[in-house]
Parts: structure tokens; sequence; C-alpha cells
């Protein structure tokens, strides 16, 4: 993980730096649950942590929100270190899964209890809850309790309860899990658009990719206790770097490569051709990846440079609606077949199983992966 | 497999040798009868006998059998068995709020314990349920009594010089009796209302910037004090019609309604008399459970 990644500078966005996990790891005895991390975290940006279960996402956030304390490195917020201070002194707000709402207060109540926490005036705190009540739109509900409120809205109340004290970074732990497609689609709306107002810091856990991607600035993905990448949501998927991402997004084709070529001059080898290396080979023998929608079909037109083109075989096509998937082998009596995925228009009549398929596409596509299990 | 097969091919004939649908009605009523009737038959027979009996009257000795209001009359009439009655009431009372403060203090402290010392502990405070009553009631007797420990102790520390015999044979033993023998079962429903908060609400409350302080008087105390006080009333049933212990640690002074209500049956032989009162009793009870439904159904709607 370079440093360029770190910040989200390589988006064209610029944070200032607010939270720096420094070598923060996690092991219960022997168990190892997160293997030591850096980690920059950007005023106002939206981070997510997204990962299967068992990933080490989870312990994250609660060593920042001060439930769980790491087992080695420090947590700095704006360059002092908060690795020992108490949950109720940190400047953070956590959205909890099962939302926790005290179900003996009203919502106005529930949403109140920071600020009553922390001593402010009675007035200072019916008026900002009243507030927050109206952004998240339950401004009528300030007197129900939470078991009179529907999933989406204990949601809202949750949410609204963590940035009223106007925290420094908001938590959110898989806050959308328990809510139905629907819901979940317009609550993805909703806290972006809420984060966007309000310009405070989010870090999301989620183990739902689509959501990590129309979500985040950035994305830090997990898996078995370890960062496998750090990028913004075009990064991580047109540019994975392991073998996990590169399939953790949704269909991609993952092709071997071997290393040939001099030190100074690597060349990757795999079936799609020859490809010059622009960095050192991770190995000698590791993986390429590249995207069904990288390709398209078609004549080899004029040669411009990168790009690429060879003539496979139709083995099947599957009508997706807007797209078509196509599958194709590289060659005959190739053990290889790639999925192309096109536009459905775009399909030619030339096209039909069996036969011939011309296709094209360009080297900067190839993604370069780093065997699993390297560091 | 076989099972299956012969429930299968069974079902054909069986239909044929189904009774008819009146003697299977027949039967269903008589299982019913069953079900209902024996509990029915065991517990609101006895009930109902006491209430018959509460409305004779006793002449010479004599049960008396014509429908009379007078033992009612005579109990709201006799300021002595009214102050007993009070007096006992007092005493559950008290017993009650006792057991729920040392309750609630034991409870607490057990479920901020961790892993397997948790319910060691647990086990250990409810353990005394197992034990018979009445050891129990000879153990707080050796402790509180002239030569018991409780003096040995003041008397070695220095606090007394000489034995009291203030601690053993008034209300105050039998108040202190009952609510170290009836501890145990304000301890369970306390530690269950504990344990039913969520952590993940204790959580919140602090990532709110609730103090430990606070966290328990805003969270931990309101969310488990109905549960609480259910287990305090439950406490408190059980001391009103507790007679054994006033009459082995209370002396002269201990005398409760369980004892009125014994004596009239075991020694005045007036059992309507003894009847009516054990009625005011129950009722007494009926509604102190009444008022601990209203207070956990209250509690689970919000």
């Amino acid at each position: 993980m370079n440093d360029a990644s770190n910040t989200g500078a390589d988006a064209g966005m610029s944070f200032r730096n607010l939270i720096h996990l420094a070598g923060v790891g996690k092991s219960y005895g022997a168990v190892n649950v997160l293997k030591p991390i850096d980690l920059v975290i950007g005023d106002g940006e939206f981070l997510t942590i997204l990962g299967p279960s068992g990933s080490g996402k989870t312990t994250i956030l609660r060593m920042l929100g001060g439930f769980t304390p790491p087992s080695v490195g420090r947590i700095l917020l704006d360059g002092v270190d908060i690795t020992d201070m108490p949950i109720f002194e940190r400047p953070f707000n956590t959205v909890f899964q099962d939302y926790a709402l005290f179900p003996h207060m009203s919502v106005a109540r529930n949403v109140g209890y920071g600020l009553k926490m922390r001593g402010r005036p009675r007035r200072e705190i019916d008026r900002k809850v009243a507030d927050v009540l109206a952004i998240v739109d339950l401004a009528d509900k300030a007197q129900r309790y939470p078991a009179e409120l529907s999933g989406g809205q204990r949601q809202r109340v949750a949410l609204a309860r963590a940035i009223v004290c106007e925290p420094r970074v908001v938590l959110l732990d898989e806050p959308l899990g328990a809510l139905d497609a629907e819901l979940r689609r317009s609550m993805q709306d909703f806290l972006k658009a809420l984060q966007r107002r309000i310009r405070t810091t989010f870090v999301f856990i989620t183990h739902d990719q689509e959501e990590a991607i129309s979500m985040s600035d950035r994305i830090v993905v997990m898996d078995h206790g370890k960062v496998e990448q750090i990028g913004t949501p075009k990064d991580i998927y047109y540019r994975p770097q392991s073998e996990f991402v590169a399939k953790f997004f949704g269909e991609n084709n993952v092709l071997p490569a071997r290393l040939t070529g001099s030190g100074a001059s690597p060349v990757a080898e795999s079936p799609l051709g020859s490809h010059a290396l622009l960095g050192p080979a991770p190995a000698d023998a590791f993986s390429i990846a590249i995207r069904p929608e990288s390709f398209s079909v078609g004549d080899a037109g004029t040669g411009t440079a990168g790009q690429r083109s060879m003539v496979g075989r139709l083995e099947s096509l599957t009508f997706l609606g807007a797209t078509t998937q196509l599958v194709v082998r590289l060659g005959e009596g190739s053990p290889h077949t790639v999925k192309v995925r096109l536009p459905t228009p775009d399909l030619g009549n030339g096209i039909g199983i069996g036969k011939p398929v011309p296709l094209r596409w360009s080297d900067a596509d190839v993604s370069i992966l780093v065997a699993r299990g390297a560091p | 497999m076989t099972d299956l097969s012969l429930a299968t091919s069974g079902a054909g004939p069986m239909i044929t040798g189904t009774p008819s649908p009146r003697r299977r009605q027949a039967r269903r009523i008589v299982l019913r009868l069953a079900v209902y009737g024996l509990p029915a038959l065991l517990i609101l027979v006895p009930l109902a006998t006491f209430l018959v009996y509460s409305f004779w009257i006793t002449v010479d000795g004599q049960v008396v059998q014509t429908f009379t209001l007078a033992n009612y009359i005579d109990f709201l009439a006799k300021p002595v068995y009214r102050g007993v009655f009070v007096g006992t009431l007092w005493l559950a009372s008290i017993v009650a709020v006792t057991s729920l403060i040392f309750g609630y203090i034991i409870a607490y402290l057990v479920w901020r314990l961790e892993g397997r010392l948790r319910y060691l502990l647990l086990l250990l405070s409810v353990i005394p349920l197992a034990m018979n009553y009445i050891v129990k009631i000879y153990a707080m007797r050796s402790i509180l009594g002239y030569n018991g420990f409780l003096n040995w102790l003041l008397v070695t520390v220095g606090l007394l010089e000489a034995p009291s015999k203030q601690f053993i044979f008034n209300q105050t033993a039998v108040m202190i009796t009952m609510a170290v023998i009836y501890l145990p079962y304000a301890i369970l429903p306390i530690f269950l209302s504990l344990e039913r908060i969520s952590p993940s609400l204790m959580a919140a409350s602090a990532d709110l910037g609730g103090r430990p302080g606070q966290t328990f008087r805003n969270v931990v105390l309101p969310l488990s004090l109905p549960g609480s006080i259910v287990g305090a009333l439950f406490v408190m049933v059980l001391a009103l019609g507790d007679y054994l212990t006033p009459q082995m640690v209370g002396g002269n002074q201990g005398f409760t309604f369980g004892r009125a209500i014994w004596s009239q049956f075991g020694m005045a032989f007036n059992w309507p008399f003894g009847a009516a009162l054990a009625v005011v009793l129950l009722l007494s009870v009926v509604l102190i459970i009444l008022a601990a439904a209203v207070i956990s159904r209250h509690a689970r709607v919000k």
C-alpha cells in the first residue's frame, strides 16, 4: 500500500489527515484477528471497510470506537495519541448494527442522550434534537418509543443520535444489514447525501460490495484479518491487486501468468499474450485479471498503442437484459476461457456459438495480481 | 422406512376402523376433563372449601353451616386482628425492600463478573434455595441467639460488653431472618432482568459519552428495576404467609398474620374465622401478584 492510495489523492480528492491507525493489530491469545495495519483516514472522507465475516473489519471499528483496545499499535487523532482514551471521552459516535436504541426512552430522549451526558443545557438539547430529527425526517415521531417504529425509522433514529453531538467521526457497523433491499437502496442514498451535507468523516463497515462501491470515497478491502487493498471504488474495481479483490467484486476473469523477460524489462506471459510489466513482477508465477466488460468484439482496427486483439471461439451466450454474457475460448484447444460482457445492442449478426469471435481489449485494463497470501 | 410404509398402508383400514365421530367426541371430553379437572380438583376445591368455611360460624366449638359475613365483620371490627394484619403487611414490605436492595447489589456484582466465576457465584447465591427451610431458620437462630455468632463476634470485637438479647425473639429478628432466607428469591429475578439488558445498550451509552455511573443511572437501573420490583413483590408474598419464621425467632413479639391464622385452626379450633383470615391473606397476595403483573407488562410495552 503506497501513500497515494492511502490518502485518496489519486482520486482527485484531498482530505486533511484526521486519524492515523499506526500498526494497529488485534489478537486474542494466539488467535490473530487483525494483522497490524497502517491506515490514514481523511477528514470528511466516506471510508468503507469491506470484507466477508471474520475478516477483521468490525475489529477495526471497535478499536476506533474504544470498545476494544488494540493489542499493538497506536491510534492517533489529529496527531494526538487516543489509544488509551476511554469510550465516553472519544469524539466519535457509533451507529450500531442492532441500532441499540434505549427501549425505555422516547425518540427525542434517545437522540438527546449524548448531549445530556455531556451536560448541555436543556434548551440546547431540545433545539439540536429537533434540528437533527428534521434532517432524518422524523420530526413527527419525537415522542414515540423505539418499539413503535419501523426498522427504517429506527435506523434513522440511530443515525440522528450518532450525529447530534457533531462527532469527528461517525462509525457505522453494518447499519443497513437488517433492512430489506428497497429500503437499503434508499438508505444508501440518504446516508451518502447526509454525509456530504454534514461533512463529517464516516467509517462504514459492510460486507456488501455494491454498497461499498456506490457510497465510498475509498474502500479498505479486508480478508482473514489482513488488508487486501485500499483504494477508490474504481481502483478496487478495475485495478485489483490481489486475486481475492479481483474475485470479490462481481464477475471477473482471472488468468494464470508467468514471468518471462529479463529483470530490467519484465514481461508477463498469459493466455492473453505477453504484456510488459511496468513495475517489478510479484513472483515467477502469478495471475492477471480483466473485467468482462473491458472486452469488445469486432475486427481489429488500426493498431493503436496498447490495443490488443485475439480471435477466440464462442462457447456460450447468455442474454442478461441490457447486457449479454459471452464465454469465449482463447484459441483452439486452449484450456482457458474468458467471460465477455457486451451491451446487447452491440452484438453483431456474425456472432454464433462455435463461431470465431474477434476480441479486443486494452493493455491498461489488465491488472497484475499479487499472489494470494503474499505481503 | 418400515415405520413409514406401515403408517401409509395402515391408513386405509384405519379409517374404516375408527370409532364413530360421537365416540371420538366423548373420548376427547373425558381427556379434557382429566387435563383441566385434575388441577381444578387439587387446587380449586380446597380453595373453594376454605371460601365456604369462611362464611360459616362456630357456636360452642361446633361449626354451624349458615351463611354469614360475621367472620369478616369480626376481622374488620377487632383492632387486634387488623393491627396484626397491617403489622404483617408492614413487616413483609420491609423484608421485600431489604431483599430488593441487597438482592440488587449482589445480583449486580455477579452480573458484572465475567466468565466462569460469574455463574459459580450465581449458583452459590441461590444454593440456599435447595436447603430445607427449617434448617435455615435454625441456622439463623444460632447466629442471632444469646450465645450466637453475632453476639460472640460483637463481644470479641469489643462493641458489646456482654451478649445482648436484642437480636432474637422480637420483630427485628423475624425481619432479619426472613430477609436472609428469602434473599435468593430476589437475587434470581433481579439477575435475570439485568441479564436481559443488551450489552450494546451499555456500549451505546458509553459511546454517547455516558460515564459508568451515568450509564448505570440512565440505562441499567431503569431497565432492570421493573423486573427487580417483581422479584421483591414475590418475596413479599412469601413473607406475608410465613408463620414458621415468626414462631421460631419472633418469640412473643413476632406475632404475624400467618400465626394468627394458624392459631385459629390449631388452638382456637375456630375454623370458619381462620378460613376468613386465610381468604383475606389470599386476596392480599392476589393483589400483590396483580401489581407485579401490571409492572412487568408496563415495562415490556416500552
